[in-house]
């Protein structure tokens, strides 16, 4: 069980394909077991195809849980889709780009 | 499905379109009109592209740039514009019926419109006469002004599909726009219900376009959501709209500024630096005040739609008509228990059949008149075409519309318009002269045809009245002879003329024009009327016009009815033609000398033996009954041999082989489940004359 938490520390959760609203939930169940496994809550974002305002809420909320929790929070590899897309909705403050 | 939903709401949006145009043709000032087909262009546009048909919303984005322009008072009404509007909501129409309409022909409308644009001269791009102070007072939407816009959507709004995003990038194309989004609201991944929305957004917009263009931008959304668009300022110069934004940015990008001292600052500021505040603010409350007026007019009709939608249910008419068939099932079941309780003799039986009788009756009357629509909806369309032609042939028409609200079955309105609008198209090219004629005839230039609705009795009477030179019965003549309609050496009155034109393929037109000439036409009118079970009639004064009169059963489905009967058989006589019923006796008929005629009230009146027009065997019985029916202002008896009594009848078509019996209408199933033939006098009383 530790080795494998070392592992997860070591690795960042990657999000693959659609983070829009019908996925929403099922990644929300993911994301609320991976976020207790680990110290430093970072989220690769290379794999995503297509996002909604509904994804970018989930990780707004992913964000408020790391930080409620004192974790560190970390989105990286955004596509630039999806950056254009925080920036569309004016959500840069709550989405760091690294 | 959801594209269903699409094309029927937006056919309804074109419609409203069209009768918008129709109007500010005769008020070109009238701005609300210009708002309203600005509304419905955009509504077209933006439901289009939210279904996927973006040819559509393509489309029809060119045609709301240009009610922009007239909307901020950019380009004046003209009737080019109008009827380049008409022909592209055409092309939409078509569009939205599923039809490929080619690009070059949509890009041909839109030079058309852009060609109108630069006859129009005087009139500086927008693009390029923003910067310039333009003349304030006018319409405040030609103000330069930062708006700050609160929005809070709905729970919902995700599921409803609605791209954000693209809201976003809309209200940006309207002018400079700072976008923040707050997440205040959004809890942690436990308590989050990731399909609902928390986040809600300020945004600080700059535009000319008024508040208007930033309200069309959400008007998808405004139903479930909390929007809030106040003015801030307006501004003249572009060096203050630049100081105004980088003060609004920097506020924003503290983040979570409470948004009320961001308000209270962009108000404040230019009260305390400048010197034109005083002047300014005159105008400003000027504007002001425009815009809570503007706003109150807008609430109290968004109140009345609000009505409208919340009170009102769409059904498919499949399901009225499946209702519309269960009554009448009903309705024979009712007969057959009112039938058996009065043999019975039990009187609590026949208090129960009397009470389930008058519920059915009441019952199918409702029903009925769930299927009733006002005729008006058909008539506006008319307008259009009357437009149209009267152009096109040269001619100055008005159309006067009567009795609009007059309600008609749903199914008889719709296959009443084809007649129609034939029995129009005659009148305008055949009827109404040319305004050059109609002077030298001494009447006024612009004709008129007038179409009127009215309810007697059972029947809904339509009629269509020209002003025009109405019909040469002389060339009518001649042209009978010609085809052999009229035998030799018969003379025929003024009114059996009037009929050969709804013989096939009739046409007194010497040249075949694109409106009528053809021969196609009123033969096709009369059975399109008749199938309606309606009958047509027509009235004509040379040089002083013509009038068509359609009369029309109120209902397809069920009628009162007289039941009656001979030898075995049993007739449904209409209720809507019995007059009275006399007794006649074998003297009386006797005393006739084998004339069929009865005396009514010392007058003699004609009437027809159903014993002998449907060779029914057996012999007179002692008394029988003489039905005196008025049909289509003629009077003539039905002798029967007996008379049953009302009846409910729930009409059922003959098939196939019976269409060409003339003087039945239908058949009906009776209580004990034989069927009764369903009588039409009108016809049993023509087929009496000829």
């Amino acid at each position: 069980m530790d080795e494998q938490q070392e592992r997860r520390e070591a690795e960042a959760y990657k999000i693959d394909g659609d983070l829009t609203i019908c996925r929403v939930a099922e990644l929300r169940e993911r994301l609320l077991t991976f976020v207790v496994t680990v110290n430093e809550v970072e989220v690769d974002l290379r794999g995503v195809t297509d996002c909604d305002a509904a994804g970018l809420q989930l990780l707004v909320s992913l964000k408020r849980t790391a930080e409620e929790a004192g974790k560190q929070f970390l989105l990286t590899n955004l596509p630039s889709s999806l950056v254009e897309l925080i920036r569309g909705l004016g959500l840069e403050a709550a989405c760091p780009v690294e | 499905m959801e594209t269903d939903i699409y094309k029927t709401e937006a056919i309804e949006i074109l419609d409203d379109l069209e009768a918008a145009l129709l109007e500010l043709e005769e008020r070109p000032e009238d701005m609300p009109l210009v708002n309203r087909i600005f509304r419905a262009l955009h509504t077209i546009k933006g439901s289009g592209k939210m279904f996927g048909f973006d040819d559509i919303a393509d489309f029809t984005h060119e045609i709301e740039n240009i009610y922009d322009r007239v909307r901020s008072g950019n380009l004046a009404v003209s009737q080019a514009l109008i009827s380049l509007t008409l022909a592209s909501g055409d092309i939409i129409r078509r569009m939205v019926h599923g039809e490929e309409v080619p690009l070059a022909e949509r890009q041909a409308m839109i030079s058309r419109f852009q060609g109108m644009l630069q006859r129009e001269k005087g009139l500086a791009d927008p693009a390029l006469s923003s910067p310039q102070p333009q003349p304030r007072a006018i319409a405040q939407d030609k103000q330069t002004a930062i708006w700050r816009i609160r929005f809070k959507p709905g729970q919902n709004i995700f599921q409803t599909g609605t791209n954000l995003a693209r809201l976003f990038a809309e209200l940006r194309e309207l002018g400079e726009c700072t976008v923040v989004g707050h997440c205040q609201e959004v809890p942690d991944l436990a308590g989050l219900d990731p399909q609902s929305c928390y986040l809600s957004w300020d945004i600080v917009l700059t535009t000319g376009r008024g508040e208007q263009a930033i309200r069309d931008v959400f008007i998808f959304v405004e139903g479930d959501s909390d929007i809030e668009i106040t003015v801030l300022e307006d501004a003249d110069s572009v060096g203050q709209i630049e100081q105004h934004r980088r003060l609004g940015e920097i506020l924003v990008e503290k983040g979570d500024i409470a948004q009320d001292k961001l308000a209270e600052i962009l108000a404040h500021r230019p009260l305390i630096g400048q010197t034109l505040v005083k002047e300014k603010l005159v105008h400003q409350s000027l504007v002001k005040s425009a815009l809570a007026e503007q706003q109150h007019i807008r609430k109290l009709s968004e109140k009345q739609k609000e009505i409208e939608s919340s009170d009102s249910v769409r059904v498919t008419a499949n399901k009225l008509d499946t209702l519309v068939n269960l009554v009448g099932e009903l309705v024979i079941v009712q007969a057959r228990l009112s039938q058996h309780s009065t043999l019975s003799c039990d009187p609590i039986a026949v208090t129960i059949a009397e009470e389930v009788e008058r519920l059915t009756t009441e019952l199918r009357d409702n029903t009925m008149s769930l299927r009733m629509l006002p005729i008006g909806t058909t008539f506006s369309k008319f307008k259009r075409l009357v437009r149209d032609l009267s152009k096109e042939l040269g001619k100055d028409i008005v159309l006067e519309m009567e009795g609009e609200e007059t309600q008609l079955d749903k199914s008889v309105i719709e296959q009443l318009n084809d007649p129609l609008v034939h029995i129009i198209r005659n009148s305008i090219d055949h009827g109404i002269e040319s305004p050059e004629a109609r002077l030298a005839r001494g009447k006024v230039k612009t004709g008129v045809i007038k179409l009127s609705a009215a309810q007697s009795g059972a029947d809904v009477v339509i009629s269509i009245t020209d002003d025009g030179a109405g019909l040469d019965t002389a060339k009518i003549r001649a042209k009978a002879r010609e085809r052999d309609l009229i035998a030799d050496g018969r003379e025929l009155s003024e009114e059996e003329v009037y009929q050969l034109i709804f013989e096939p393929g009739f046409s007194t037109a010497e040249v075949v024009s694109g409106v009528s000439g053809r021969g196609v036409g009123m033969d096709v009118v009369k059975r399109g009327v008749e199938a309606l079970r309606g009958h047509i009639e027509i009235a004509s004064r040379p040089g002083q016009g013509t009038q068509i009169t359609i009369r029309l059963p109120l209902t397809l489905a069920i009628i009162d009815g007289l039941l009656v009967e001979t030898g075995s058989e049993k007739y449904v006589i209409p209720q809507a033609a019995v007059l009275e019923c006399f007794e006649q006796t074998r003297e009386d008929i006797e005393n006739a000398h084998g004339n069929n005629v009865i005396n009514v009230w010392g007058q003699m009146m004609p009437y027809i033996c159903l014993r002998q027009r449907f060779a029914i065997a057996g012999d007179i019985p002692p008394s029988r009954r003489v039905i005196l029916c008025e049909a289509n202002g003629r009077k003539a008896g039905l002798a029967v041999d007996r008379v049953i009594g009302n009846y409910q009848t729930v009409i059922k078509p003959l098939g196939e082989v019976y269409k060409k019996v003339e003087c039945i209408s239908g058949a009906t199933i009776l209580g004990d489940g034989t069927v009764a033939l369903i009588l039409d006098p009108v016809k049993l009383m023509e087929e009496r004359q000829t």
